[in-house]
């Protein structure tokens, strides 16, 4: 799998004037490539991020997964893209609350095999990586709430483990960890890490130094522009 | 799948989906009623003749106009306010993978099982309401009514039905459309309302 982008852009409009959210972004990544995102607030990250999820037209530049142009894609492709090939998690958890967890997080899993969202799915009946997965995020007992009822870390955790459920190639997320504490997010990180040993691509915005210690490369964003992180910069954290 | 949905939709928010039923059915119950009296009205009327009865039978034109906007302007603003109020919803199946046609279609069969659920609920009330009504006339013999015919009724149930469940739909065209197309990151960042 390669993933990559090339003179990447996005124009927004304020108050009447043009600027640049993303501006000439280049970059590519192969399966298993942990890439790290950090910069200051608006800067565009998550505006980048959108585009590399499909979820924003770039305003010229273009996606490209292995060899397809999102923009050549039709609705249709691009949509099955985003529900298999592409896990998201978007910077503020977001969830149908009349669904429990669970069927939040298999949601895009029912999607993919054309069923509607079952219910009284228990733990036990789900395959046992994906029980893993639940596990290891700690969030296995807490299926059966509602998303109300849950705290901010934890929808976290489980936003990542929805982005996750059909095992797709790429990962984005968007500061995954920002409501976690120091253990957590430690514990996330090292899924990640996990996850680009066994082949997925993860590509994460964050404001974490520990996740640039885990990273194969780094970018840093400074208005709108993406800018390679030199490996001698890892020593003035 | 997305009938199941809708369906689910409808049922795991029972509070917001009965609201706008019996919205609708209020409007509804409230078209039939006004129906059939203007009706009987009219038939009234026409056996009065002279321009007194043309003005009356316009002023029944009138009112009943009157009515039917009030209930589309209803229908609208409740229809594409819960709509907007749900679009993060509609981002979040985006994300998943939904396709536009889909979420478009999600928000339109919504609107437009809400409207048959409190169309039959209409029915229901404006039927108990219409035999309690002519029980009682028929009990007092000096009055002089006329009812509608049987083909006279059922025009106005099936104008009814097609005029509310066009405008629970159409009602939510437009944002359907705009949910569906806009670039799922706006949604994201818009603020709740
Ligand atoms: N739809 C839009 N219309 C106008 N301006 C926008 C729009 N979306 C984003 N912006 C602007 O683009 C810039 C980048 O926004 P973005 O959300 O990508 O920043 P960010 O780096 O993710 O910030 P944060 O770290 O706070 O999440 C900001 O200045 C923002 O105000
Ligand atoms: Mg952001």
């Amino acid at each position: 799998m390669i993933f990559s982008i090339s003179n990447l852009r996005k124009k927004f409009t304020r108050r009447g004037v043009d600027f640049d959210a993303v501006l000439d972004a280049d970059f590519f990544a192969w399966s298993g490539d942990f890439i790290v995102i950090t910069g200051e607030s608006g800067c565009g990250k998550s505006t980048l991020l959108s585009m590399l999820a499909g979820l924003a037209r770039p305003s010229s530049g273009d996606v490209i997964l292995d060899g397809e142009k999102f923009g050549d894609l039709s609705d249709e492709e691009l949509s099955q893209i985003r529900n298999r090939r592409i896990g998201y998690v978007p910077q503020n958890a977001l969830f149908f609350p009349q669904y429990t967890v669970l069927e939040n997080v298999l949601f895009p899993k029912f999607l993919r095999d054309g069923k509607s969202v079952q219910q009284d799915v228990a733990l036990k009946d789900l395959d046992s990586d994906l029980q893993t997965l639940l596990k290891d995020l700690g969030i296995s007992d807490l299926l059966e709430e509602y998303p109300a009822n849950l705290s901010g870390g934890e929808l976290q955790k489980a936003s990542i483990a929805r982005a996750l459920v059909n095992n797709p190639s790429i990962l984005i997320a968007d500061e995954p960890t920002s409501s976690l504490d120091e253990k957590n997010a430690r514990l996330v990180l090292k899924l990640f890490s996990h996850l680009a040993s066994t082949g997925t691509a993860i590509i994460m915005v964050t404001h974490d130094d520990m996740a640039l210690k885990r990273a194969d490369r780094s970018y840093i964003m400074q208005r709108g522009q993406l800018i390679p992180r030199e490996v001698s910069d890892y020593g003035n954290l | 799948m997305n009938f199941k949905l809708v369906l689910e939709n409808y049922l795991r928010n029972p509070f917001r989906s009965i609201t706008l039923s019996l919205l609708v059915a209020i409007l509804a119950s409230a078209l039939l009623v006004g129906g059939f009296l203007s009706q009987s009205l009219s038939k009234g009327l026409e056996q009065i003749s002279g321009i007194q009865s043309d003005i009356l039978q316009m002023v029944v034109w009138v009112i009943g106009s009157f009515f039917l906007l009030i209930s589309v302007a209803a229908i609208i603003s409740t229809f594409v306010l819960t709509v907007r109020e749900k679009r993060k919803e509609y981002a979040l199946l985006r994300i998943v993978g939904y396709t536009q046609r889909r979420v478009r279609n999600l928000v339109l069969g919504e609107a437009a099982f809400v409207t048959a659920v409190g169309i039959a609920l209409g029915f229901l009330f404006s039927s108990v309401a219409y035999f309690v009504f002519k029980i009682a006339v028929e009990e007092q013999p000096g009055l002089l009514l006329l009812f509608p015919e049987e083909w006279e009724f059922a025009l106005t149930y099936l104008f009814v039905i097609v005029f509310l469940l066009l405008v629970g739909t159409l009602s939510v065209y437009k944002i359907a459309n705009g949910i569906a197309r806009s670039e799922v990151s706006t949604i994201l960042r818009e603020e709740e309302t």
